[in-house]
């Protein structure tokens, strides 16, 4: 069983009597990439801030567990990097970095070493004593996340932290969110790539208009949907389309030369499928799959909010 | 959840470093007060250098009466008489052409009604109520001679009166006494203002570059608030440790400082007002600042906010004619008015123990009343990045439990 260190029961935020958070609940257990997922305005970064403390709950619980005990919320010993970023335009980097780390409780001198380190890793090392404003937007991105790590969080908040990254620097932070997880420490990553989440997290918590709408690990998520994704590429067609149009359970049928691809309700059962659509046609290949995430979480989001995921 | 320390001290030093090596805060405390000492000062040097030059009066006395008493009246200024005869005409072209400054012209009619002529090379040169108040002595002298009065009489007559004011407790008039706690507490006033308008811009900055949500994940609003108002407040005392050190020692030059006989008594109760004062209107524009989206709003909001507390500075006339008045003594026990009104009444006149004791109490009070309130505005404007927050929006982070 796993260790948990964050419990949210029952969370309810509500703005004048708008619910941005309606009655969620989900557990981060230790050690693992959680994916929090939601279309734009579905309430991830308001749940994620009442989770943080900055903002405080209509009703529920937020729980953590530090030392495998119940407890209030320990700032110090969380990292955050919101999706709203910014830093001291005006500022050292080196200065703002310390400062930030002194608010979590690390001196100013293991702080500066720290940073110090960051910066070499992230090839910032000759920015140390440079005002932010003289960095680019990229190199500003590296230096928010190494303020949200430098004091050695065990619970990581990460918000959007890939949007506005070119692909180098995704991967970098992917490898970087991947090292963190490694060296022990919780991560809760909300994102709107799919492909990432996919790659990254262990299990995903999916909310849209403030409601829960999927939770488990992406096995679970995957088995549960109640579609797969089949292409049959053929020879010779002797009716399987018109076999294929006429059945209930298929739907985004699409044909393309001697190729068609569909989404397949489970309730139809694959062995009586391959068996008909095996005499209506020469087949060369089948694939039958579980849906992407990026599949899920549109099915799950529903159609006007289809385009918001990538 | 209880404030922490340790957070508090952090920000009070990051935001005293950051703003103490700020353009803003050394022009403030640097130039602006030479550039007030400049303008304040230079035109009245330069004035008073023109006004004690020499000018070569020509008298022509048509008379032959006024003679003795205006070489009298006019010995020791900087109008040197000179008595001389001839055409008006002539006399004038050569005043025209630069062998005198002026020409004053008296003749018979003139001891009667008074009025006599002045022809000056260049109008500026001369002040005209300058002279007449010079001359006038000596055609009073004059006058009271042809009646028959003896000079000894004469003397009587035009003996000055002098009044010398002291309290009934023993206490006696000294203008500098009331005078320097006054500007003292202008300057701890001005400077409260200043640093109330750099940490409005703090606030704004930190809002608008959205660093207050990393912030607020490691702190409280709070703990946030009060690091900011402690440093602001430590550079409004560092500003005002530099004027005074500086006025003191350029006045020292000039002034027997020893000599004023400075009532500390007053300067020591001018602290509350401005400790209290201060927090309240740094509260107040902390939290104002926190409901606007941008710094352009911001400073018409810290023009509204100012006003409120300045209002008193704008009805100080009455104050301080009647410093004990019912009028100083009511805006004395709003809290909102009690620091700049005491503060003033301070170097006016001697107040009451009891009211100093009652209006700090209301201050204190209504300074822990107002943070409160501040800081719930504070906390629940904070992260409203893209719009100002709306006078309901403000009321309801007032009045509910909630933000």
């Amino acid at each position: 069983m796993p260790e948990t260190m964050l419990e949210v029961r029952n969370l309810s935020r509500y703005y004048n009597s708008f619910p941005a958070v309606d009655d969620i609940s989900f557990a981060v257990h230790k050690h693992e990439i959680m994916g929090f997922l939601g279309p734009n305005g579905a309430g991830k970064t308001t749940a994620i801030r009442v989770i943080l403390g900055i903002l405080p709950p209509s009703s529920g619980s937020v729980q953590f567990f530090w030392d495998g005990v119940p407890g209030p919320l320990d700032k110090q010993r969380v990292g955050y990097l919101p999706e709203e970023r910014g830093l001291y335009d005006d500022a050292r980097v080196l200065d703002s970095l310390v400062y930030l780390a002194a608010l979590k409780g690390v001196s100013p001198a293991q702080a500066r070493e720290r940073a110090l380190r960051w910066l070499e890793t992230m090839d910032l090392g000759a920015y140390a004593h440079h005002k932010l404003e003289k960095l680019s937007k990229g190199m500003q991105q590296k230096v928010q996340f190494i303020a949200t790590v430098l004091h050695q969080p065990e619970l990581v908040v990460l918000d959007e932290p890939f949007s506005g990254l070119d692909p180098i620097n995704q991967d970098l932070f992917k490898n970087l969110i991947l090292e963190l997880r490694n060296q022990g420490s919780t991560v809760l990553l909300s994102a709107h790539q799919m492909n990432v989440v996919q790659e990254l997290c262990d299990r995903i918590f999916l909310i849209n208009k403030g409601k829960p709408v999927l939770y488990g690990t992406l096995e679970e998520i995957r088995d549960q949907h109640p579609e797969n994704i089949v292409e049959i590429r053929y020879a010779e067609e002797k009716g399987l389309l018109e076999y294929l149009r006429s059945l209930e359970h298929v739907r985004e049928l699409h044909s393309n030369g001697n190729a068609v691809q569909l989404k397949l309700n489970t309730a139809v059962d694959p062995n009586s499928f391959l068996e008909q659509a095996g005499r209506l046609c020469t087949v060369k290949s089948i694939k039958i799959e579980k849906p992407s995430l990026h599949e899920i979480f549109i099915h799950a989001v529903g159609g006007e909010n289809a385009n918001e995921a990538s | 959840m209880p404030m922490k320390r340790a957070n508090v001290a952090s920000v009070f030093k990051w935001e005293f470093r950051k703003h103490i090596r700020s353009p803003l805060f050394l022009i403030f405390t640097f130039l602006v007060p030479a550039i007030m000492a400049i303008t304040g000062f230079l035109p009245g040097f330069i004035i008073e250098r023109m006004s004690v030059a020499e000018k070569a009066l020509w008298v022509l006395d048509e008379t032959g009466q006024m003679v003795e008493i205006l070489d009298a009246a006019l010995e020791d200024t900087k109008f040197k008489a000179e008595f001389v005869e001839g055409d008006v005409e002539d006399l004038t072209a050569q005043v025209s052409e630069g062998a005198a400054d002026g020409l004053l012209h008296i003749v018979p009619a003139s001891l009667e009604t008074g009025e006599m002529n002045l022809y000056v090379r260049d109008i500026r040169d001369f002040s005209r109520s300058e002279l007449e108040q010079l001359l006038q002595p000596a055609f009073t002298q004059y006058r009271l001679g042809v009646t028959g009065i003896s000079p000894q009489e004469f003397t009587f007559i035009l003996a000055p009166i002098s009044v010398r004011m002291s309290s009934v407790s023993g206490e006696e008039e000294n203008v500098l006494s009331f005078i320097i706690p006054f500007f003292a507490g202008m300057i701890l006033f001005v400077s409260v203002l200043f640093s109330g308008q750099i940490l409005m811009q703090s606030v704004i900055k930190e809002k608008r570059n959205r660093i207050v949500e990393i912030l607020l994940s490691s702190l409280s609003a709070l703990e946030l608030l009060a690091g900011k108002i402690l440093a602001f407040g430590a550079l409004a005392l560092l500003q005002i440790a530099i004027w005074i050190g500086v006025g003191a020692t350029v006045a020292s030059r000039f002034v027997d400082l020893s000599a004023i006989g400075l009532d500390y008594t007053q300067l020591l109760y001018a602290l509350p007002y401005f400790f209290l004062g201060y927090l309240l209107l740094a509260t107040l524009f902390a939290a104002v600042a926190a409901t606007m989206k941008d710094a352009e709003s911001g400073s018409q909001a810290h023009g509204l906010v100012i006003m409120i507390p300045m209002l008193p500075l704008f009805l100080s006339a009455p104050i301080m004619m009647a410093p004990n008045g019912v009028f100083a003594r009511v805006l004395s026990f709003i809290p909102v008015f009690t620091p700049a009104a005491m503060l003033m009444r301070l170097g006016a006149a001697s107040i009451p123990l009891w009211e100093v004791v009652a209006t700090s109490l209301i201050l204190l009070v209504a300074t822990v009343f107002f943070l409160k309130l501040g800081a719930r505005v504070y906390q629940g404007s904070l992260l409203k990045f893209d719009s100002a927050a709306s006078i309901k929006e403000i009321l309801g982070m007032l009045t509910k439990e909630q933000l």
